[in-house]
């Protein structure tokens, strides 16, 4: 009997927290549903006073332990994507800034603000910030970042308007027919197509009908795509 | 109760909890995403950085390159610019990274429990406060005499540095150890040139190289070097080939890549020599040297040594004619397993037929020589040893080498070790020193390290720390000057500098002052720092012969022994395993061994005729026994050994060291006596005759390796240099013909695409070192499967190197010399790496029944691992035996698994995998061409077999490209592929290895 009732009252703590989660997030539609830390983030959010009403992507995402808008940082002040994910054109990986980057500005910019002083609190315990990884691919799959930025992809395509968005979540599905969606398109940009045409010519001598057209065009069989479809692009 | 019923709730409650979980789930990100706090400066997290260093992995002292990725060394290449190396390495090198990530290194000083085996964890604090106290009470008892300190020999400033110390403490007991030393050469020189140096030897100018067995490519004092410089005049060029002669009783490494073998009788090279020389002085081919050298070699007429020797008076006459008509020669002396009892005799015998034949100043250069510290003599290690025994060593301290392993055993120095006071190990890991000392303060290894080392005369170069120390362990530098700060006295105001760095800085500013004095010198400590080190040419110093030598007596030097005991026993230092250092490295304890392709293990090797005799096999268990004493054994029935010599490779034999090491083998020089070479006083590793007996038990030798000839499947094919030149000549005028005509394998890849990536192999070049197998293991992420599961043939290596005996015969009359098996006279030995062949018409691809492993539009045979079910159809249908399949999770223990390379997938149980031609380097360069808009160039891709390969033999590159360097070397007179009639088209075309035999000098 006993067990019945601790059963009986766990249920209605679960209740009493589905109804909470159903109020939290009424006024928003989410994408795929509300998440257990997102209840944890609106109880925390009450202690920063922060209204998740006008929060836009509020319970989409993780719960970060230091509450970073990008729409206040990208959107309110535009500050370029790279400027914070600096190297992020050159290296195989998307870069999270430094925390003494952050405090570069912090110092003096709304130095008095509650989630600025955690910040400080990270760099003077010398311990980095866990922030809660959002984009995360499989080990099989060996993707470059740099690589993506440098052939002018731009960054919303994958990551979505993140200047809208004040909380964070995975905008894209990160399946493999997802990228591939993008990589099979027939290359239209007239300016690339141009610039691979010119390129030709140019090494057209040299018996190399193809230069230039690599690997943004590859397949004889396709024709001239936006990237490479080839396996051995991503998985080795 | 109206409403909902308590089942209902608890089933609709279950079933919201599991939603609320799944959605949980999906969202939920797996992992935490850790900025740095601070970003260092000249980091960019996924982009690696290079740091110059030195490889410390012998006392060769090669330059080194080390990638770096986010703090974590991964890879270590060898330095372009060094003048040593120039950009190779050798297996061992490749394997320094195990050294640091061993997991089974010390992770901070260990102090040994009272009365026990056991270490416990002590702080540096206390350690140091110990022994600063034992010290101090040496020193005010005027005993600092009884403090020893054992080091290796290299020149350094951390050696300066204890030659400093020591006189500071007031000691004068440094005692140097270099397991592999070459004393018997120095003293040889002193008497014969009055120089004791050991010289450059210019193997890249000698057209005729008569070795006397020393082992240049694998262990012997600088092997990437001498293998580059070898294999520049004794692989097929331009339509020259040098020769080698190998005069040994067994064919090492070094010797399989003879052209011609003589299995003289051991300790037999200084009669050779001699007669050699002989020949030279007799027949006057020594020109006005031969006054000189007429009464010291008159009595050694080739008849008279014929039977000491075991070489045939016409073969040595013949021979001394090759050696004197060649446009350059060069003979080399035993090497360090062939140090017999008159060592130096015979290394001046040597000396004496390079000087015969005018070799000194031309490729036996004096001037450039190899700096190294003179290695104590057996004489020295017996009073050291006595004076422990009878208490006269109060502290000994251990740095940077294993005389317990190293220092043969009937010498009683691990005996007498208990019998000091307080011994004190630097090691960083439980070597077998180490495991009896009573203080263990670990000091970093070389990758952590500050440091220097001169290799060479005018060669300088730097050692940088390429990560942060892994564990608690101290710069042994650091650890001397805090010592000193704690004894006080004189030696509190003598090391005053805060760290290594420091002490290493103010020790270069003589070498400013050498190379760069109008710099300032934080300039010139930065770019010494980048770039390695500095270097000059140093010009060679005209020698003469000296009086002196007309002194030395040729005895013949005989081996000890009783009757029943009738085979010499060659003690020879591993190829992989070197001295013992490399036993706990997984790499080399799965390297195959280059000679036998044995794995994990030990031998002994017997001629098939001794093995008829005593009716065992290989794997049989034998019994060796001298008067010193009895090991046993499994046999290894090897043809190149000469019937009365029985050889067992050092290097296994560890009580301690680590998981690898561990109670495996045996340690042959437990059955030399603690005999010397008399003038030198260096250990004589060639003394002993042993005898054999079968003890009818029988154990496992795994050889990776299934047959020891390719069976007329035209594997690894051999041809004179005869054919070779005539081959070449169609070849060159074809090219001419068609300068843009492509090979074969070029249509396979899509028509679009500018790459058709290929390899070529010249295996006159590939001197079968096996470098590039662990520079494929450690750029590829490839498993460590142990010795069982070599045993069932799954080991993991994407690259194996394959030897093979071949017969090369002379058609008479055709002018063509073709490659047959036969008889074992005139035995031909192929190395042969062999890997995924990339084949354009792969049999491995249409069998995969989920596409997992394709053709793509450039050429590779690429496998997709997550796309792998495992159903291995692919490798029962590969030829080449090249795909391995992923038969366990196989583990990386921490911190190895620290090592692993990034940018290659890790893969897992049930996947099949293979060479994959480095295709993450493909991608890197084809990025950074894309970036600039170009293709890739020629030689902007080289996969890391190619990059380490000490004998150049691997060239990389693009099929498309009719002017590549692998183009043109696809279209060599010699090319060929493996099992090509099966029509597989294969990306990798071998060039057949050239024999020059007898009949073509």
């Amino acid at each position: 009997m006993r067990t019945r009732r601790r059963a009986f009252t766990l249920g209605l703590s679960g209740l009493a927290g589905l109804a909470l989660i159903t109020i939290v997030f009424q006024a928003q539609s989410p994408r795929t549903g509300p998440t257990v830390p997102a209840v944890a983030a609106a109880v925390q959010s009450a202690q920063f006073s922060l209204d998740p009403d006008t929060l836009v992507g509020w319970g989409r995402g993780p719960f970060q332990p230091i509450f970073f808008s990008h729409r206040r940082h990208a959107g309110v002040y535009e500050i370029d994507c790279l400027y914070c994910h600096s190297n992020s054109d050159l290296s195989t990986w998307a870069l999270v800034p430094p925390v003494e980057l952050c405090l570069g500005c912090h110092r003096v910019v709304k130095a008095a603000s509650s989630e600025i002083a955690k910040l400080r609190g990270y760099r003077e315990r010398g311990e980095p910030i866990p922030w809660e990884r959002i984009y995360e691919l499989a080990d099989f799959v060996q993707f470059n970042h740099g690589r993506h930025v440098r052939a002018e992809v731009e960054c919303e395509e994958c990551h979505g308007k993140v200047e809208e968005h004040d909380v964070l979540w995975r905008w894209s599905p990160l399946t493999m027919g997802w990228c591939l969606e993008c990589h099979k398109k027939p290359q239209e940009d007239e300016a690339k197509l141009a610039k691979a045409e010119r390129l030709a010519a140019e090494f057209g001598a040299a018996g190399r009908e193809s230069h230039g057209l690599y690997p943004r065009a590859i397949d004889s069989k396709y024709g001239v795509l936006n990237g490479p479809i080839d396996c051995v692009t991503c998985h080795y | 109760m109206s409403g909902i019923k308590r089942r209902d709730f608890l089933k609709v409650l279950g079933l919201t909890g599991a939603s609320t979980g799944l959605v949980g789930c999906a969202q939920e990100p797996a992992k935490k995403l850790i900025p740095y706090l601070v970003q260092p400066e000249e980091v960019i997290p996924g982009i690696p950085n290079w740091y110059a260093s030195v490889c410390r992995e012998c006392p060769a002292g090669c330059g080194v390159h080390v990638k770096v990725r986010e703090g974590r060394p991964i890879k270590v290449e060898g330095n372009p610019d060094h003048p040593l190396n120039a950009g190779r390495l050798c297996a061992r090198g490749q394997a320094a990274l195990q050294g640091l990530y061993d997991p089974d290194r010390i992770s901070g000083p260990l102090r040994r429990v009272e009365g026990t085996g056991e270490f416990e964890p002590t702080t540096w604090e206390e350690a140091e406060a110990l022994l600063a106290a034992r010290i101090r009470g040496l020193r005010q008892t005027g005993q600092a005499e009884r403090l020893y300190l054992i080091s290796d020999g290299a020149v350094s400033s951390l050696d300066a540095l204890f030659d400093d110390w020591m006189d500071a403490v007031g000691s004068q007991n440094r005692v140097i150890h270099e397991s592999l030393d070459v004393e018997p050469l120095r003293e040889a020189n002193r008497l014969t040139f009055g120089q004791a140096e050991i010289p450059r030897y210019d193997l890249d100018r000698a057209e005729l190289i008569l070795s006397f067995g020393a082992g240049f490519l694998e262990t012997w004092i600088s092997p990437v070097q001498y293998t580059r410089l070898f294999a520049r005049s004794q692989s097929f060029r331009d339509g020259r080939k040098g020769r080698f002669v190998h005069m040994s009783p067994r064919l090492s490494l070094t010797g399989s890549n003879a052209d011609e073998w003589v299995p003289a009788r051991p300790a037999s090279a200084m009669l050779l020599a001699l007669a050699l020389t002989r020949v030279l002085v007799a027949e006057g081919r020594a020109g006005g040297r031969a006054a000189v050298l007429r009464p010291l070699v008159e009595p050694f007429t080739p008849e008279r040594v014929a039977e000491a020797t075991g070489v045939e008076p016409e073969r040595i006459e013949r021979l001394a004619r090759e050696f004197a008509d060649a446009p350059a020669s060069l003979a080399l002396p035993p090497g360090v397993e062939m140090t017999d009892r008159n060592a130096t005799a015979t290394h001046v015998a040597v000396n004496l037929l390079n000087y015969a034949a005018g070799n000194i100043g031309r490729t036996v250069r004096f001037g450039p020589n190899v700096v190294r510290r003179r290695s104590a003599d057996l004489a020295r290690w017996t009073d050291v040893v006595e004076a422990m025994r009878s208490g006269a060593v109060d502290m000994l301290l251990v740095h940077g080498s294993d005389p317990v392993h190293t220092l043969p055993p009937n010498l009683g120095f691990a005996a007498a070790l208990e019998d000091v006071g307080l011994l004190v190990s630097f090691a960083s890991y439980v070597n077998e020193t180490a495991a009896r000392a009573d203080l263990i303060l670990p000091d970093h290894t070389p990758l952590e390290s500050w440091g220097d080392h001169v290799p060479e005369v005018g060669v300088h170069t730097l050692m940088q720390p390429t990560s942060n120390p892994l564990f608690d362990s101290k710069h042994t530098g650091e650890l001397l000057f805090s010592l000193a700060a704690r004894i006080g006295g004189n030696m509190g105001a003598q090391f005053l500098w805060p760290d290594y760095r420091g002490y290493l800085r103010d020790a270069w500013r003589p070498v400013q002052r050498e190379f760069a004095s109008r710099e300032s010198f934080d300039d010139f400590w930065h770019a010494a720092v980048s770039r390695g080190g500095v270097w000059r040419d140093v010009g060679t110093q005209p020698v003469t012969l000296n009086r002196a030598v007309a002194g030395v007596e040729f005895d013949e030097p005989a081996l000890e022994g009783d009757a029943a005991a009738r085979f010499a026993l060659i003690a020879y230092p591993s190829p992989t395993l070197y001295d013992g250092r490399g036993a706990n490295r997984s790499w080399l304890q799965e390297l195959p061994d280059p000679v036998t392709k044995l794995v994990w293990s030990c031998w002994i090797e017997i001629h098939p005729e001794v093995a008829q005799q005593l009716d065992v096999r290989t794997g049989d268990v034998l019994a060796v026994s001298s008067p010193q004493g009895r090991l046993e054994a499994p046999a290894y029935v090897y043809q190149g050994i000469r019937a009365d010599c029985v050889a067992i490779p050092r290097g296994q034999c560890h009580a301690h060291y680590g998981r690898w090491a561990r109670d495996r083998g045996v340690n042959p020089l437990a059955l030399l006596p603690a005999a010397a070479d008399e003038s030198s006083g260096s250990f004589a590793w060639l003394s002993t005759q042993v005898a054999l007996a079968k003890t009818g038990q029988r154990v496992r030798l795994v050889e990776v390796q299934g047959s020891d000839e390719d069976r007329g499947r035209e594997i690894a094919e051999v041809i004179s240099l005869t054919a070779a030149i005539e081959a070449e000549r169609h070849a060159r005028e074809e090219i001419e013909r068609h300068p843009e005509a492509r090979v074969e394998a070029v249509e396979d890849a899509d028509p679009k695409s500018p790459y058709r990536w290929g390899m070529a192999i010249d295996l006159s070049s590939c001197i079968g070192c096996s470098a590039c197998v662990a520079a494929c293991y450690a750029e590829n992420n490839v498993p460590v499967v142990g010795e069982e599961r070599c045993a069932q043939g799954r080991e993991m290596a994407w690259l194996r190197v394959e030897r093979y005996y071949e017969h090369v015969v002379v058609e008479a009359g055709q002018g063509g010399v073709q490659a047959e098996h036969g008889e074992w006279e005139g035995l031909h030995v192929v190395h042969i790496p062999m890997m995924c062949q990339h084949c354009g018409n792969a049999p491995c691809e249409p069998v995969c029944p989920v596409y997992a492993t394709y053709h793509n539009p450039e050429g590779l045979n690429v496998q997709v691992y997550n796309r792998c079910v495992g159903t291995r159809y692919c490798s029962n249908n590969c030829p080449y035996k090249a795909r391995r399949f992923e038969w366990f999770d196989y583990e990386h223990p921490f911190p190895l698994n620290l090592q692993l390379n990034p940018d290659v997938t890790v893969r897992e149980k049930g996947v099949m995998e293979k060479c994959t031609f480095c295709v993450q380097r493909i991608v890197k360069a084809r990025n950074d061409a894309n970036a600039e808009g170009r293709d890739v160039a020629d030689g902007e891709v080289t996969p890391a077999c190619a990059q380490t390969c000490p004998a150049e033999a691997i060239v990389f590159g693009n099929l498309r490209d009719p002017h590549s360097r692998v183009s043109r070397l696809a279209r060599s007179g010699r090319a060929y592929h493996v099992l090509g009639e099966l029509n597989t088209r294969p990306a990798v075309t071998y060039l057949r290895e050239v024999a020059r035999v007898t009949e073509e000098i």
